[in-house]
Order: structure tokens, then sequence, then C-alpha cells
């Protein structure tokens, strides 16, 4: 009888450890508190001294759309078009393409020479550049590694553009660059 | 129990520990992972647009200029103030002649001992035809007639030559039933070759008296024999006798007779003895040891008088000798075996004459002959004096085998290669005719033209073209060259030509032209062009070309000291219009230049390049060789306006070429942004 007893409070603790085991195998739970909070961003956009009234600045100052132009077998620079601003801690940033059209292949891109963007810091080291040059109807594929940019810089970009001799005026190329930021 | 909860107690507190020890690490990582992935992308859009340039550049009125594609690239060219350039030919072309020592520049800068020197080449000719005055017997050669006077042209008319015997062997000479005359007797001829006919034949009696029975005679001419060497002559008889009972064989008699009909010599009598005649046709033979013998006139005969000598008589029968049967085998046909005749025949003759002794370029010997035989294998041969003997190949020698017999062939040469090696200091020369023929039958060589016929130069001429190159591209207003020569000969008619590039000729009078006859050392020639001096030099090119003629039969040497081309031209030191900067957007803009790139400035003393428009603003200026401000002040260039780039105050300390690279900057007023425009200033 002693036995018997023994024997069954062998095989209930057996199944109260598998049950527990198996409940635990199937999920845990961790409780996490999350509040997601509305904030301006760090580093933005800032119109540059050459900021011409007909470009396009988003708000919040995270989007901004310029009309370039490229003459012919001459250099246009935009010397301070656009500024980059930190007011936040140090953060890496960097240029990224997101898009070019007309892409290549197309033989429109052959009318232009380069379409350059330079990132210099305030004191005009360089920081980092985006070149676009063209072979025929290819255009480069440039890219840019993260820099450190330290709280409350503000850097410029230099933008240059040039056309080939004879190219045909009216011949858009639109670039789409991402500033991407780190923090 | 107590004990038990107590216990249990601790265990869960441990495991509790554990527990929340295990949340913080994961909690932590968790957060650590967050933080180091979070970033954001603010995006950029700019749409670059090809666009007309707002501003062009345009040619000036001053220097020259090229505007490329889209008038937003430009080239301006002027010369510049400098000292009067000399210029030096740094090639040549040997026009005629051949260069022998010096070189260019080296030779031709300074008046020294170190000259250009060519040598003159022959370009006129005078040709004398010339025969032979004597001629040469070879070997045993003999004249038949002819003299060296037959020889100066191709007439027919001939010189004769007979050949002689060059090889003997042993040979048959058969019995024919032709015939010939000697002072009027008929002889039966002896000839080398076989039975040519059905056959002759001859008999004697042999019925009533024995003896030496005449059967025939028979002669062979010994034309070309000069001798008839030792050998044991086997006389065949192809006889047979008219009964059995009769005896007889055959014997000759061997004698030499003269062509007037007279023995000149008698050799032998009843020899060659055969065996006994049989009765009927066979073939027997008998010997007879023939000693040498020398031919004295070769019209004479070798003369075979054939016997049947009788021994026993039978009446009323005859005795037969056969000859001339072709029938029969050579070997059964009546004849006279291994007498030792000629088996080849030569000729061989040397013409001799003489000539001038200048400095032949060419030489073209001509032999016309003929053979009275066909297939004389002929060598004709022209003295090397040289060499020292008859060339075997080659220049002066011809090989060939004659045509048909009396057939005239006229063979000749040219030789180009040293032809004075033909003909010895005072003008002797000899050609050397021979023929030769496997035969036994004597020729004649007819040798009706020969010919020896020298080219020699009667006029040397040497040209020389010196080229100048990479000089100034200035329009010259004054060349003036001038040209220091001699030659190692005097006389020497020189012409010398400047060359025109407007008429693609050599000037042959006028400026630019000059003509004299020589007569000292470093003759000194001055040539000054004033009137269109500019079609005498194109590209910085020029050429002179020096040439002398002189009417020798030997060649000279041109010396060339000096050739020097100095060339003015003018330069102004300011040009106001050199190229136009015209605004074409209806909008204001500030611009100025500023030098990228530079080279060869060190020559320019002073170069000022500016904009004018009523007012002036330096933008560019150079001195000493140094660009001393490479960038100007900002120049306000108004909507719709055209300015001009000037450049002023030039001077060179020396002739060349510089540039400078600049840009033409255009900013947009208010702002930093900026075109750049290039501009290249040529400075010659």
């Amino acid at each position: 009888m002693a036995k018997r007893k023994s024997l069954d409070l062998i095989v209930l603790l057996m199944i109260s450890v598998f049950v527990i085991t198996a409940s635990a195998l199937v999920y845990y739970s961790l409780p996490m508190v999350s509040s997601t909070t509305i904030t301006a961003t760090v580093v933005a956009f800032k119109q540059g001294a050459d900021w011409d009234d007909s470009w396009t600045m988003g708000t919040n100052n995270t989007y901004c759309s310029l009309a370039l132009k490229a003459y012919p077998n001459a250099t246009l620079t935009y010397e301070e078009p656009l500024n980059l601003t930190n007011t936040g801690t140090g953060v890496d940033i960097r240029l990224r393409t997101v898009s070019i059209s007309p892409a290549s292949g197309n033989e429109q891109v052959s009318n232009f020479t380069f379409i350059n963007f330079t990132l210099y810091d305030e004191t005009g080291i360089f920081k980092g550049s985006l070149n676009y040059t063209t072979t025929g109807n290819t255009w480069s594929t440039p890219a840019m590694s993260p820099t450190l940019m330290d709280a409350n810089d503000e850097w410029y970009i230099v933008i240059q553009t040039k056309a080939e001799a004879g190219a045909k005026a009216g011949i858009v190329a639109n670039i789409v660059i991402g500033v991407d930021v780190q923090e | 129990m107590n004990r038990v909860k107590i216990s249990l107690d601790h265990k869960r507190i441990r495991c509790l520990i554990w527990l929340v020890l295990t949340l913080f690490v994961l909690l932590g990582y968790s957060l650590q992972s967050v933080a180091g992935t979070a970033y954001y992308s603010m995006l950029m859009q700019a749409y670059g647009t090809v666009s007309s340039p707002p501003i062009i550049l345009e040619n000036g009125t001053a220097g020259s200029s090229t505007i490329y594609t889209n008038s937003t690239y430009a080239k301006a060219s002027i010369a510049a103030p400098a000292p009067t350039p000399t210029y030096f030919p740094n090639d040549y072309n040997n026009v005629t002649g051949a260069h022998l020592s010096g070189s260019v520049p080296g030779s031709v800068q300074t008046i020294d001992t170190d000259y250009f020197v060519v040598r003159s080449s022959g370009t006129a000719t005078s040709t004398t035809a010339y025969n032979p005055s004597g001629h040469n017997l070879l070997g045993s050669t003999t004249l038949v007639s002819g003299t060296t006077t037959d020889l100066a042209s191709n007439n027919s008319v001939y010189m004769t030559f007979g050949s002689y015997a060059s090889e003997t062997s042993s040979q048959p000479l058969y019995a024919h039933n032709e015939s010939t005359s000697i002072a009027g007797t008929g002889y039966y001829l002896l000839k080398l070759g076989g039975a040519d006919s059905a056959g002759t034949e001859f008999s004697a009696d042999a019925g009533s008296t024995t003896g030496r029975k005449s059967i025939g005679k028979f002669v062979y001419q010994l034309t070309g024999v000069s001798s008839i060497p030792a050998s044991t002559l086997t006389v065949y008889y192809r006889a047979y006798k008219g009964h059995q009972n009769i005896a007889a064989h055959g014997d000759v008699d061997i004698l030499v007779r003269m062509s007037n009909g007279t023995i000149r010599s008698t050799i032998a009598t009843n020899v060659a003895n055969s065996s006994a005649i049989e009765n009927s046709y066979s073939t027997v033979s008998g010997t007879y040891s023939w000693a040498s013998y020398t031919v004295v006139d070769q019209t004479d005969y070798l003369e075979i008088d054939y016997y049947i000598e009788v021994t026993a008589v039978k009446a009323g029968y005859l005795v037969y000798l056969r000859i001339d049967d072709s029938n029969l085998a050579t070997a059964d046909q009546t004849r006279v075996g291994n007498i030792i005749l000629p088996s080849q025949y030569t000729c061989e003759v040397e013409f001799t004459g003489s000539s001038n002794t200048e400095t032949w370029n060419q030489l073209v010997w001509t032999v016309d002959s003929s053979w009275t035989v066909d297939s004389v294998i002929v060598t004709i041969q022209v003295y090397n004096y040289t060499l020292g003997a008859y060339p075997t190949s080659g220049n002066g020698y011809d090989s060939y085998i004659s045509s048909m017999a009396n057939a005239d062939q006229a063979r000749n040469q040219i030789i180009t290669s040293s032809p004075i090696h033909f003909r010895d200091v005072s003008g002797n020369w000899k050609i050397k005719a021979k023929g030769v023929k496997t035969t036994a039958t004597q020729f004649d060589f007819k040798a009706d033209w020969v010919e020896f016929k020298p080219t020699h130069y009667t006029e040397y001429t040497v040209s020389t073209e010196f080229l100048f190159a990479s000089m100034t591209m200035n329009t010259p207003t004054q060349l003036n060259f001038t040209v220091v020569t001699q030659y190692n000969v005097s006389s020497v008619n020189v012409t010398i030509q400047v060359w025109n590039y407007s008429s693609s000729t050599f000037v042959t009078s006028g400026e630019g032209y000059a003509n004299y006859t020589s007569s000292g050392s470093n003759e000194t020639t001055n040539l000054s062009i004033n009137t269109d001096p500019q079609f005498y030099s194109s590209g910085g090119n020029a050429k002179i070309k020096v040439t002398g003629v002189l009417k020798t039969t030997s060649t000279y040497q041109q010396e060339t000291n000096q050739i020097k081309l100095v060339y003015k031209y003018d330069a102004s030191s300011t040009y106001d219009y050199v190229l136009a900067v015209t605004e074409q957007e209806g909008a204001n803009w500030a611009i100025n230049l500023l030098v990228y790139a530079n080279s060869s400035i060190a020559r320019l003393s002073n170069t000022t390049i500016s904009f004018r428009d009523g007012t002036t603003s330096d933008q560019i200026i150079i001195n000493g060789g140094t660009i001393i401000q490479s960038e100007g002040p900002s120049y306000n260039l108004t909507s719709s306006s055209t300015i001009y780039i000037k450049m002023s105050n030039l001077n060179a300390t020396s002739s060349g070429t510089s540039c400078i690279y600049a840009y033409l900057k255009i900013l947009v007023p208010g702002t930093t942004t900026y075109l750049l425009y290039r501009i290249e200033f040529e400075i010659t």
C-alpha cells in the first residue's frame, strides 16, 4: 500500500513537472511599457544664402526640392544653396542616392557632364559628396560613408553642374537624395 | 512541516533572484539593440535642367580667335612684340646628290669649318660608240676573210674566222658512191656517216691474170684536221669471188693527195691485207699501223685506194667489192675503222679597241654574228681589267646556243655597275667570242658587228633643300635669308630659290631668287623678301633650295656653311577687341577673369588682360614673366550688353608661344552662385 502511494506520488509529481515545463516552453510574457511622442528631428534642412525663392522647402524642413541649371561646356557652381543643421546631439549622417532619372541607358543622360553634391562643415572642411558623372548614356553610382555631425553644427552643400558641349536645352535630370541621420 | 515550508521559501527566493537577473540581462540587450539601429532619412530632390547660356563669348576684331560650341569656350591668339627671331633649318632634302657629312642645324648656324657637304650627281650624259680596231686569233682559229672594218656596222659584211679541231676521237670513214673531182680526176668519197644508198658493186677480172686489181679510189678532205694521230687502222672489205677456184684478198694503198691532184705523201702501199675472200659476200678485214701524220695543208685529201689481189684465177670469173649499201649493217659495210679524226671544233677570237677614259656610268656592248653551222655553244666575254680576267658570269659575260646556220644573232648587255672596270686606264678594251661544237665538221664564225658603247656624265648637279620649321606663325613683314656656301671646284652655276607657298613653286626670279657662278670660298648670298613675304612662310615653315650645276665629267661637292632666316613681323602692344562678352538672358551679372593654368609665360615681360566698355578693368596682369594678378575684380555686365576683352602692354623677350588658361567667372548678383567659362589666351 505504501508502495502504491509512493508510485502515485511519483506519477503525480512527474505530471506536475511536465505541465509546468510544457507551459513554460509555449510562451512566456515580459511586460514592456512604451510611449511614443511626436518630436522635431534634430537634423534638418535649412535654406542657404543662395536659396532660390522658386525652390521648395517642406514642412519641418525634412524635405526640399531644388531646381538647378546646367550650362553646356560651362561649370555652374551653387556655393551655398542648402544647409544642414543639427539641433541635437552628435549624429552620423550621410547622403544616399534614392533615385535618378532618366536612368542609365537613356540617351538623354549623355547631355550631362556631371552633377555634384558636396558636403562641407561650417569651417569649409570636406565631409563627403555624391558626384554623378556620365560616361555616354550611363550615370556613375556614387555613395558616401556616414560622417559625424556634431551637436549644433550647420553644414552646407555645394552643388556643381555641367552639361556637355552641344547639350540640348530643356533636358532634365531628376535626382532624389536621402540624407540619412542615425541617432 | 514548518521546516519544509521554510525550506521551500528559500528555494523560491533563489529562483526569483535568478529570474529577475535574467530578465534584466534580456531587457538590457533588447534596449541596446533598438537604440543602435534607429535612424531617419530626409529627402532632397534636385532637378538639373540643361539651359541655354545666359552669356556668350564672341569673336573680337583683334588677333585671331576661335569660339567653340555653345559660345562658352574660346581661344584667342595674338602676337606680342619680341626681338626679331633668327631661324636655322632643322631638316634637309637632297633633291639631287648625296649627303656626305654635316648636320642641320649644327653645321649651318655659324660660319666656321663645319660644313654641310653634299656630293653632286650626274644629270647629263654623252655616249660614244666604238668598234674593234684589232683582233687576236686564239687557239688555232684562222682568219678566213674580212677585216675589223667589217665590224663597224650591222650590214651583213662579215669578218669570218675558221674553227679548229679541239677534240679528236676514233671514227670510221665509210666508202660512199658519191664522187668528187680532184684536178679533173674522179674519186669516190669517204664519209664519217654510214651508207646512204642501195649500194654499188665494183668488180675486177679474176679469170686471166693474177695480181692487184684496182677496185676504187676514195678520198676524205682534211679540212679542219691538223693531224691524224697514230692508230691501228682496220680496213673492211665487203667482197666475194665469182668462183670457188679463185683465190683473192683485199688490200689498200694509203696516200695524201694535194688539191691539185699531185701526191703529197705516200703513206703505205699494199697494206691491210685481208683474209681470203669467199665465194659469197662477206666482210673481211685487214689492219694497218698508222703512224702520226701532220697535215700540211687542210685542202689536202686522205686517199684510200682499194684493191683485190687475185692469187688464183678462174677463167671467165670476177671478184667483187660492194660499197654504200644501206641495207647492210654498218659493221658489214666497206670502211676504214679507228682512224683518229676531230670530234669537236672551236673558234675563238678576241676583238680589241680603244675608247675614252671618262667616268662611265653605263656601258653597252653588242656582238652581231652568225655561225656556219647551227647549235654552236657561244660565249661572249668583255675583259674586266679590275678582275684581271674575262668574267665567267654577270656583267661582261654572255652565253647562248646559236640558232640556224648563217642566221645573224645580236647579243648585247647593259652594264651600269662599275662599267669602267671594262677598260684600262688608257681606254683599251677587248671582247672575246668563242664557239664550240661537238662535230666532225669544221665551221666558221661570221662576225658582222661588234660595238663597245660607254656613256659618261657631262654635267653634274647638286641640289639641296633646307627646311625651316617651328617658326613663329606671325605674319612676316620681311624675310631675310642668308646663304653661305662654296664648292670644291670653281665655276659652278649656283641658283638659290625660296619656296613660294602661294604658288607652290620655287621662285625663278625677283626676290627670293639668286644666281651666280661660284668663284671662291664661303660666298655669301642675301635674299631679302619684302613683297608679300607672307607667301614664303606657312604654318611656321619655310624652305630654300641651293642648286649647283656644272658641265663636267666628274663629281664635285657642295659645302654649305650657313643657312639663316631672319623673320621680321609686326606685333602691336595693344589689342582692344580680342573677344566680346555678350549678355543675352536679360539679367545683370558680375564677371571677372581668373587664371587657372599657364605655360611658357617666362618670356612675357608684360601682358595685361582687361575688360573694356568705356571703362577698363584690369583682370590679369603679367610682369617680368610672372603673374602678379591672377584674378580680377568684379565687373558689372548689365542686361543685354556687350563688353570686350582687351590685351595690352604686350611685350616678349624672345620668340615663342605662351598660353594663359583662364576662367570667365560669371556671378549671379547677390548670390555666390557662379558660372565658369574657359578662355585660352595664346600669345605668340
